[in-house]
């Protein structure tokens, strides 16, 4: 671990400051980088800093903005959920993913291409025509899973009507379709371990628990910090699900806070309200990202 | 550890059986979702739900052919979908080969602004693109639907953590022989990330192909439309027509199997170690 | 320094938009047409359209549509950028906001110059299109709710049909019957201008001297907790209207507005019909909202828009196009469009019902109307699902509620 850091920066160092070469590689990406996602950026910073409801010039308001979001019982609702949401789905997602596609990863070639095909449906299929359908399933009396229940002589919870199960229903949902998706990309990962690795275990005299822990676990670092921080990234901004499958209820008890932000700018009008919990959103998902960065160097292995 | 050809040690079957399962609980949602699709509007909300359609409405199908420019719809999609992966696998490959190896002043101050990028919902940043776009003359055109969403932080990152769980003896090899960065980046990087970039690319072309809120905002004729928007023309004001709502799902989600189907095959090839041993 | 600067900058590209903005020079005048339109509904438009078309071959028409939901949202972004639709939809619920921020033409001089009286349409929905001197907007349609009986249900479960509706009592009573007979009653769960409709047909007057919503009286929490009861003793489901228990004939009764009724007829083989709310008290109001059709204010043709948005509210619209589809009541008072809607094919026995419950309708606006509605939404749904009583609910929306309108 502590090798490979040293090894890259004495690697770089032999190399002379390849900046125009750099340059070259990124050049495209930069450029429409910065014009379509960095300039966008910058005016919603400028427009958290007033009132604005769309439809007339904005209003400067300097922070006021800002100073209500944090009494605001609705934003500290919101964030809640969406805190809740994210501690439930993420690890769980992966730790599924991890177990899944070790399993999915033996020597069985069709098998293995057969439920590569099946894990994955729920991730082609658009999230609205998903939600739609898990909506029938959740539903109260009438629905598949109260359905279920009741044939084996217990009552269904109310999934998507009630304060207390509606998130975790749309934590449930959100992992079942998301699962496909991280077991690739952690199939991606364990393709990448090269079997010498594997073979070297064997020789030392390791089982197959052994081989996980030791070899493919520490290999598959890198892929899963990334499944981490992009899961973080993306649980907090959870927005299609909520909406569709219960209306942000009840009572906003699922209201996610992009929803929030969503109602904020297109259903109360008030986008520099919006953009000011957008702000603060992004400040925490940085902060969130910025102490995962900081952990890499303690479990992440590069060319170990 | 060899086994008789044919047998399956317990610890494997009881892997498959919880496969099994899983892919079963993957299944029940869609399976309910064709079956849906073949039923009549009342027939929808049967209570206890019904998986087969008391006569399979195929003409489901053709209702929604018929009603709205399904095949338009199709076209478009693939056009941005193709056009946006292929973009982006080739911005993204290269930019991420400049974080992960090439050295320059600032280079990760601008990675983590790249990643911070990615920490603002598009709810909010559209409006501000949106007028950009605008501005620019791009409503209602591909160049809308495609420019804006080739340059990706999400494909720069996935790809750079790739590249560097790449072992630098290879491409220390091709310094040595005197070799520079392209060189490196062509012969080398690319070939073994094959997997990652059919990775990321199944995963860019699956995401703008249901991608939903900024075709909305950027496209005004039913002709620039792409499938989900068209798939919402079902949903009226009050009434949603689930039936021909599933039909149209149904159909969306084909192709998206098809490309899935192709591009796994990918994902198998392993890295190639050939005459390089650490 | 910085906010100049971005002034300057966002002026600048506004003012580039307007000068490459760029006419086809064919000839013809390019109009755009904005509506939610979804995949049945533009077949209805369509020959309203084909019709202006036919007649004023000199103007393209654009259609560009949306769903529902999406519309609005779409609607904003292109107010933000100046590039609305030149006649696009409205309804009674929003339009006040946007006429208040001059999104909309106002129409006064194009009717005087063309001698369209106001009073073809019903008085009870122009107050929400105008903004005091003059009009917005124009209707297209009206609507308001009335209670859809499954016929077929009541006889099997032995209640008697009462065509002019049931008092509290009798209500109650064929609720037992109903749900010993193994369906639900009811389903009436209104989260908007609906559970207005209801409050105000039982008497109560919602708005305050200062014209601010108040629903923390005891008539509304009274008939609030009456639902949420209804709920609690499994006379009503809780579900959305997406899942249909109507439709698939294990629900008696559900409200409905003159749209639903004529889905209902057009999949149901049941006998329908409809009947005002329960209530014990007569002669309360209805609430009333619509449709309507709106002008840009920076339309460049405003001439040719005002043509279009003449056919699309015309009392020839309504009747063939309204009325003849029972997608809503015509908002124009002849007798034709009257009966277009009770001889329409999809019309049940009484739905003249919707027409003379405008006799006595009433609007309920107040400022901040979008937002406070979240929030009644939010707590009405907690109400129902019986997680708090309407007293303490409302108590608390009103609070809420108090803080937004005195903005």
């Amino acid at each position: 671990m502590v090798g490979g850091a040293t090894r890259t920066k004495a690697y770089l160092k032999r190399h002379r400051n390849e900046r125009l070469v750099a340059l070259s590689f990124l050049a495209p990406n930069l450029i429409g980088f910065i014009a379509l996602t960095v300039l966008p950026i910058l005016a919603t910073i400028y427009i958290s800093l007033t009132e604005w409801n769309l439809l007339k010039p904005p209003q400067w308001l300097g922070f006021d903005n800002y100073l209500k979001i944090f009494v605001s019982k609705r934003f500290l609702q919101t964030l809640g959920n969406t805190a809740y949401y994210t501690i439930a789905s993420v690890p769980v997602g992966i730790i599924l993913a991890v177990f899944l596609a070790v399993l999915m990863n033996g020597p069985r070639k069709k098998l293995n291409t057969f439920f590569r095909i099946v894990y994955y449906l729920p991730v082609i299929s658009s999230t609205v025509a998903v939600a739609l359908i898990w909506k029938f399933l959740y539903a109260d009396d009438i629905g598949l899973f109260s359905y279920f229940f009741s044939s084996i002589g217990l009552t269904a919870p109310k999934f998507l009507t009630s304060t207390q199960w509606s998130m975790t229903s749309v934590v449930i949902m959100s992992v079942w379709k998301g699962l496909g998706y991280n077991i690739i990309l952690v199939l991606a990962g364990l393709q990448g371990i090269a079997p010498t690795y594997y073979e070297a275990a064997e020789i030392d005299g390791a089982n197959g628990w052994d081989r996980f822990w030791r070899v493919t676990l520490p290999m598959l670092t890198p892929t899963l910090f990334f499944m981490t921080i992009m899961s973080v990234i993306s649980s907090f901004q959870v927005f299609d699900q909520t909406k569709i499958l219960t209306d942000g209820g009840p009572g906003f008890s699922s209201t996610s806070i992009v929803y929030y932000i969503y109602n904020l700018g297109f259903v109360n009008m008030k986008f520099g309200a919006a953009c000011t919990v957008a702000v603060v959103l992004f400040a925490l998902i940085l902060l969130l990202s910025m102490i995962q960065w900081a952990l890499q160097k303690k479990w992440v292995n590069y060319d170990a | 550890m060899h086994r008789k050809r044919g047998s399956v040690s317990l610890s494997e079957a009881s892997g498959i059986f919880i496969l099994f399962l899983g892919a079963l609980s993957m299944v029940l949602p869609f399976l309910w979702m064709v079956s849906t699709s073949l039923k009549t509007y009342n027939e929808a909300f049967q209570v206890p739900p019904s998986f087969i359609p008391q006569v399979p409405q195929w003409g489901n199908y053709t209702e929604v052919l018929n009603s709205v420019p399904f095949g338009r719809f199709y076209f478009n999609s693939i056009v941005t979908s193709t056009a946006i992966t292929l973009g982006q696998l080739i911005t993204c490959s290269m930019g991420a080969y400049a974080f992960a190896r090439l050295n320059f002043k600032g280079r990760d101050k601008i990675f983590v602004i790249y990643l911070a990028t990615l920490m603002v919902p598009a709810q909010v940043t559209m409006i501000p693109t949106f007028i950009i776009v605008k501005w620019l003359g791009w409503i209602d055109s591909f160049k809308a639907l495609i420019i804006p969403s080739i340059f990706s932080a999400y494909g720069t990152f996935l790809l750079r953590q790739f590249y560097m769980s790449i072992p630098m003896e290879l491409e220390e090899a091709v310094r040595i022989d005197g070799g520079g960065a392209y060189r490196c980046f062509f012969q080398i990087i690319l070939p073994l990330t094959k997997p990652a970039l059919a990775t990321l690319g199944t995963f860019v072309f699956l995401f703008f192909w249901n991608n939903f809120l900024w075709p909305l905002l950027v496209t005004n004729t039913t002709e620039m439309f792409t499938l989900p928007m068209g798939i919402q023309l079902f949903a009226g004001r009050f009434t949603a027509q689930w039936h021909l709502m599933m039909a149209a799902s149904t159909m969306a989600m084909l192709p998206m199997i098809v490309v899935y189907l192709f591009a796994q095959k990918y994902f198998v090839e392993g890295i190639a170690m050939t005459g390089l041993k650490a | 320094m910085a906010k100049k600067v971005l002034a300057l900058v966002l002026t600048a590209l506004m003012a580039i938009s307007m000068l490459t903005f760029a006419t086809a020079d064919s000839g013809k005048v390019d109009l755009r047409l904005f509506f939610w339109f979804d995949v049945t509904d533009l077949g209805d438009w369509q020959k309203t359209i084909d019709e202006f078309k036919t007649a004023h071959p000199e103007i393209n028409v654009i259609i560009e549509g949306a769903s529902w939901e999406q519309y609005w949202t779409k609607l904003q972004t292109q107010a933000t950028s100046g590039s609305v639709a030149d006649v696009f939809g409205m309804v009674s619920m929003y339009s006040q906001d946007y006429i208040n921020n001059g999104v909309t033409l106002g129409l006064g001089d194009l009717m005087k110059a063309d001698n369209l009286d106001p009073s073809m349409y019903y008085q009870a929905i122009m107050s929400a299109y105008s903004d005091g001197t003059q009009y917005h907007c124009l209707p297209y349609d009206m609507s308001t709710m009335l209670m859809l009986v499954n016929k077929d249900i009541l006889a099997q479960c032995g209640v008697d049909f009462k065509p002019d509706g049931y008092t509290m009592d009798e209500f109650m009573a064929a609720m037992k019957k109903i749900k010993d007979g193994g369906y639900y009653g009811v389903n009436i769960q209104p989260k908007d201008w609906a559970y207005y409709d209801i409050m105000t047909r039982a008497g109560y007057n919602l708005l305050d001297d200062k014209g601010h919503l108040n629903l923390n009286q005891d008539g509304v929490i009274k008939t609030t907790q009456w639902m949420a009861d209804l709920v609690k003793d499994g006379y009503m489901p809780i579900t959305t209207p997406d899942l249909d228990l109507f439709a698939s004939g294990k629900l008696a009764m559900t409200s409905v507005n003159p749209e639903w009724v004529s889905t209902y007829t057009k999949t149901m083989k049941a006998n329908l019909d409809v009947i005002p709310y329960p209530t014990d008290v007569a002669g309360g109001k209805c609430v009333a909202e619509g449709g309507a059709w709106a002008i840009y204010s920076g339309t460049k043709h405003p001439k040719e828009a005002w043509e279009l948005l003449k056919t699309l509210t015309s009392a020839k619209n309504a009747v063939s196009m309204v009325g003849a589809s029972h997608r809503g009541i015509p908002p124009t008072t002849d007798e034709a469009s009257k009966e277009s809607m009770i001889n329409s094919p999809y019309a049940v026995p009484h739905s003249q019902r919707y027409i003379d419950m405008l006799a006595s309708s009433t609007r309920v606006d107040y400022p901040h109307r979008t937002e406070v509605e979240t929030e009644m939404k939010a707590e009405l749904s907690l109400i129902y699902t019986g997680e708090v009583s309407a007293a303490d609910g409302l108590a608390e929306f009103q609070a809420t509620a108090d803080d937004i309108m005195n903005q």
